[in-house]
């Protein structure tokens, strides 16, 4: 089906009860409408995560994500399609949790990704919840994935959009298997084109909302301002340091850890006449290393908080495609098992700024295995290949 | 649907549904216009306003029509303080349990250097004349209190506070947006300067309220522009929401007795269905209460759950404030009361009037118990 039909046709009790996640935005108003089509009894929740006091900074545009815009867009819609629409306050719950890991990530020189969290802990979590108080069956989302059912275990796994350009699944790799099991994506099928197209036909107040930016609540892009201005008392004992190269002669001074991410090229302040790029952040010496675009690359990474869709026995000793930033390419790599729960994930070829915080996500194809948060990059290559037939003769 | 909100706002009445639609079938009318059209329009607003005088017992002069209560709120403390001396600071008592438009335009004043004192109340929910009388300093200009509270019902001791003010020959201004139609207004008997009213709360439409002057009160206008209500508030008349006003106003005065028997009859129906449920917790005050609305903290529950399934059951009713995202914040009033965020999250305010049956108390009442039992 790729076009909502104008009518709404009646509700069919054996399809179930859904609250769908909606944002204002184009992608959650079309999948509600597809509910709404595919005899769903639905109920449209807007979560407000923050607000413009949370953020600050000189914000001229209204940002994309719970302005009050998007929230009587969201209502809007709803209305369209004749189904209730309620505004829930999940501020304090973001602020703990999606918020204070953002400000502890940098505050230990590595780069979080709030999304990640905020889909684990607040949407798949605490919205769950709502889910259940109210007596619903299904969540649902306006994300770009599908997800799939094992046969033979019977676990459920996230598994990537069709639209590959718009692909999410990089960002559920958190989603408990409960949850999964209640989970409702209707856009996973479709790529954008279709989605604006179907929203444009059935004049959905949504159809032409700009995309949506990457961090909601910095809708400035700019979050060392975000941090200075709004966590001061946080940020400000953060002492400064030195940019040292590889041969450890020091560069020039860096303004606190918190301020920089691996891979960065500007605002470093160094002038050496060569592009120069961060290739690490030692939060122990407080050094902040720097060299050429080759210098950022490195093969192996722990990854630690894992989250896994399948047996462990799926990746361990497999070799795997591994995504490690959202919207990138999925790269092969070996999988090992560490102590602590911790797994070592070593590339076939060598990869450009592996950072720490973000996520790494083991795909088999399509499907998502699981996904957990790069610890460390491992710098000495050497010691690794020394180690490796101890590892495969552990796996 | 079972409305249950008469507090956010009341059906208008068949016989205000009439009038208006034979208003809007009389022609163009603007009351200021010289021709005779204009003359038919200025007739009908003098109407209004006399009709309105003889009903409040007011003055015709005393009467300023305003797009509502909140307008009226924030011309009587703004319009006020800008009538005096701009070179002292001027000394404000309000309560911290007045409605948002009286909060607020507090909080304006203040931010311009001025100084506000915000009464608490008592775990009653009233404001005491005492408490008032020790607020009040040499440089005091103004008292604003409310009569009936918005959230929880209760009717504060404004006699005695209006007394008391003029006693001390400070300026009395009342919100009494919630009283009219359930308590007895004789203006020119009342020792309160200031009142606002609103006909979205009488059964007229809503965006037309007035403010009640008397005409010694100094005032300035907030919207400047016009000669209309004697140059204090500019703006061509809402004569269609004028005209609405002065029926539902009308109809009240006809049904007064029978109103307030009738939603005494319903509070005490409610009341005893409801505060034997040992989850249940009444807020409202038994003593001092205008008995149309009752509001009660639900033990141990979401309150943003319970709201919306009871309005997926077709139930309206309301938990305190909401803000502008619709997003539900802890009223200001409970926690003014000593409620706890958690507490008043899970409170609702039910309110009723004129059209509400014992009836759809009861199934109220049934399905609130299945939720939370």
């Amino acid at each position: 089906m790729t076009e909502i039909e104008s009518n709404i046709t009646s509700v069919n009790i054996e399809k179930g009860s859904v609250i769908i996640a909606m944002s204002g935005g184009v992608d959650s108003s079309v999948a509600a409408a597809l509910l709404v089509n595919q005899g769903y009894k639905v109920m449209g929740i807007t979560m407000k995560l923050w607000g413009y006091v949370d953020t600050g900074g000189n914000i001229v545009e209204e940002s994309r994500c719970c302005s009050l815009d998007d929230i009587y867009n969201a209502k809007d819609v709803c209305a369209q399609l004749g189904i209730p629409h309620y505004t829930l306050d999940f501020s304090e719950k973001f602020r703990d949790t999606v918020i204070t890991n953002f400000v502890d990530e940098y505050k230990h020189g590595r780069t979080p990704n709030p999304c990640i969290v905020c889909n684990t802990k607040i949407k798949w979590e605490s919205l769950l919840d709502k889910v259940d108080e109210l007596g619903f069956d299904y969540i649902a989302t306006g994300h770009y994935a599908n997800k799939v059912r094992d046969s033979e275990s019977g676990q459920w796994m996230i598994s990537k959009g069709k639209d590959s350009s718009k692909d999410q699944s990089y960002a559920l790799w958190g989603v408990g298997q409960e949850a999964l099991s209640r989970t409702l994506f209707p856009l996973g099928t479709l790529t954008k084109k279709e989605v604006r197209q179907m929203a444009a036909k059935s004049n959905l107040k949504s159809a032409d909302t700009p995309e949506s930016q990457e961090i909601c609540f910095v809708p400035d892009d700019n979050y060392r301002r975000f941090l200075n201005e709004k966590y001061p008392d946080e940020v400000k004992d953060i002492p400064k340091g030195n940019f040292v190269d590889g041969s450890g002669k020091i560069m020039g001074q860096h303004e606190g850890i918190h301020q920089y991410t691996i891979g960065q090229r500007k605002g470093l302040g160094i002038a050496t006449g060569e592009r120069i790029f961060v290739n690490r952040i030692d939060v122990e010496t407080n050094n902040i290393y720097v060299g050429s675009k080759e210098e950022t690359l490195f093969s192996s990474f722990i990854v630690h908080k894992i989250n896994l869709f399948t047996s462990l026995a799926n990746l361990i000793g497999q070799k795997r495609d591994v995504m490690i930033r959202y919207n990138s390419d999925a790269k092969p790599a070996r999988i090992f098992e560490r102590e602590n729960s911790e797994l070592l994930v070593i590339f076939d070829s060598p990869q450009s700024a592996i950072t720490p915080g973000q996520s790494a996500v083991f795909f088999q194809g399509d499907n998502v295995l699981g996904g957990g948060n790069i610890k460390s990059v491992i710098l000495d290559e050497f010691a690794i290949k020394k180690d490796e037939g101890n590892i495969y003769a552990k796996s | 649907m079972i409305y249950l909100d008469y507090a956010a706002t009341t059906p208008i009445t068949p016989l205000v549904k009439e009038g208006i639609y034979l208003f809007l079938n009389s022609g163009p009318a603007n009351a200021s216009s010289v021709h005779q059209a204009g003359q038919a329009a200025h007739h009908i607003l003098s109407k209004a306003r006399s009709q309105l005088a003889s009903i409040i017992h007011s003055k015709e002069k005393e009467i300023i029509f305003t797009s509502g209560g909140t307008e009226a709120n924030n011309l009587a403390i703004l319009g006020f303080a800008q009538s005096q001396s701009h070179d002292k600071t001027q000394h404000f008592i309000t309560s911290k349990i007045e409605h948002a438009s009286v909060l607020s335009a507090f909080e304006y004043l203040e931010s311009l250097g001025h100084e506000v004192t915000y009464l608490s109340p008592q775990s009653s929910g009233c404001i005491t004349p005492d408490s008032v009388a020790k607020a009040i300093q040499k440089n005091t200009a103004l008292v604003s209190i409310m009569w009936t509270n918005n959230e929880i019902g209760n009717n504060n001791p404004i006699h005695e506070i209006a007394q008391l003010c003029s006693d001390k020959n400070i300026i009395f201004h009342c919100d009494a947006v919630q009283a009219l139609g359930y308590e007895d207004f004789q203006f020119d008997h009342l020792n309160i300067d200031m009142l606002s009213i609103s006909s979205h709360k009488i059964y007229g439409p809503s965006g037309i309220g007035a403010l009640i002057v008397k005409t010694r009160v100094p005032l300035k206008p907030l919207i400047f522009g016009g000669h209309q209500n004697w140059n204090l508030r500019g703006g061509t008349e809402n004569l269609l929401g004028i005209h609405g006003f002065q029926i539902a106003l009308t109809e009240l005065e006809s049904h007064r007795l029978e109103d307030k028997e009738h939603s005494e009859r319903l509070f005490i129906h409610a009341l005893g269905l409801l505060k034997n449920n040992p989850k249940i917790c009444i807020n409202t005050n038994l003593e001092n209460r205008s008995n149309h609305i009752l509001n009660f903290t639900i033990k141990n529950i979401d309150g943003e759950s319970l709201f919306m399934r009871l309005d997926m059951l077709g139930f309206a009713v309301s938990n305190g404030a909401a803000c502008s995202s619709g997003a539900q914040k802890p009223s200001h009033v409970l926690k003014a009361l000593g409620k706890s965020d958690e507490e008043a999250q899970s409170s609702i305010r039910m309110s009723w009037g004129r059209f509400s049956t014992i009836d759809e108390i009861n199934s109220f009442a049934k399905a609130l118990q299945n939720i939370i039992d």
